[in-house]
């Protein structure tokens, strides 16, 4: 049981800082309304994830790098706050592509990860 | 000296998560990882609204817990996989009403967390300046 904490725990800790590396550096490199961000984070991370549940590994392997790692890596909280932002600033055409494009294609991408996985 | 604070709050926002998630575990509609993620929308807008006014948090505590914490304790990923796999075995209804309250929900619980985040900082003010 508290083997299973402990790949959580560590995963966990890795994918948030590299979230945070992620979105340090892109928010230096590009400077744009729409979040990027956390666009391509959620993305890739979808992706992964689909990847990892279909591959079948081992118990351990996907609590450390599916719920710890990719699980902290991506994030709903923040999503939700920059839509909040974007609406408060009265951008709503932006809001609306956000939204849409990051649910549409974190689910297509997820899937994908399942397709390439099986 | 960020990073380290988000590793850390970042390691216990994974292990709350699996450690609520596992506690409701769940069948056919994903109720653990919605109540996680709108608690979280909540969570993150009265840190990044309030708890930035208060003095006596530094701007590493502050990261830690909205980055590293709320970050995350809130998933993406699992809600991408989950709505996939709902889809993928035919339940496309259940996936449409678990994307609706995903979206629906977390915006409003966001909006709640800013509300309620000004409706303190108002108080404080007046009760500060007596008028």
């Amino acid at each position: 049981m508290a083997i299973n904490y402990l790949m959580v725990f560590l995963g966990g800790s890795l994918g948030a800082v590299c979230r945070y590396a992620i979105s340090i550096q892109m928010k230096r490199i590009i400077s744009t309304e729409f979040p990027l961000a956390t666009f391509l984070i959620n993305l890739s991370g979808s992706f992964l994830l689909g990847l990892l549940l279909a591959s079948h590994t081992d118990g351990l392997i996907q609590l450390l790098l599916g719920t710890g790692f990719l699980g902290g890596f991506t994030t709903f909280s923040t999503f939700q706050v920059e839509n909040l932002t974007l609406f408060r600033k009265g951008n709503y055409g932006m809001l609306l592509i956000y939204v849409t494009v990051s649910v549409g294609l974190c689910i297509v991408f997820a899937y994908l990860g399942f397709r390439l996985g099986n | 000296m960020y990073y380290l604070y988000v590793a850390i709050f970042g390691a216990f926002g994974a292990v709350t998560r699996y450690w609520i998630s596992s506690a409701l575990s769940v069948e056919l509609f994903p109720y653990n990882t919605l109540l996680i993620n709108i608690v979280g929308c909540f969570l993150l807008a009265v840190t990044v609204k309030y708890l930035t006014t208060l003095p006596n948090f530094s701007k590493n505590f502050v990261i830690g817990i909205g980055t590293g914490f709320i970050g995350s304790f809130t998933t993406f990923s699992t809600f991408s996989t989950e709505v996939s796999l709902m889809i993928t075995r035919g339940d496309s209804f259940l996936a449409a009403c678990y994307i609706f309250a995903s979206i629906i929900g977390g915006f409003l619980s966001a909006a709640l967390g800013f509300y309620v985040s000004s409706r303190i900082i108002r108080r404080k003010e007046i009760r500060e300046n007596g008028n």
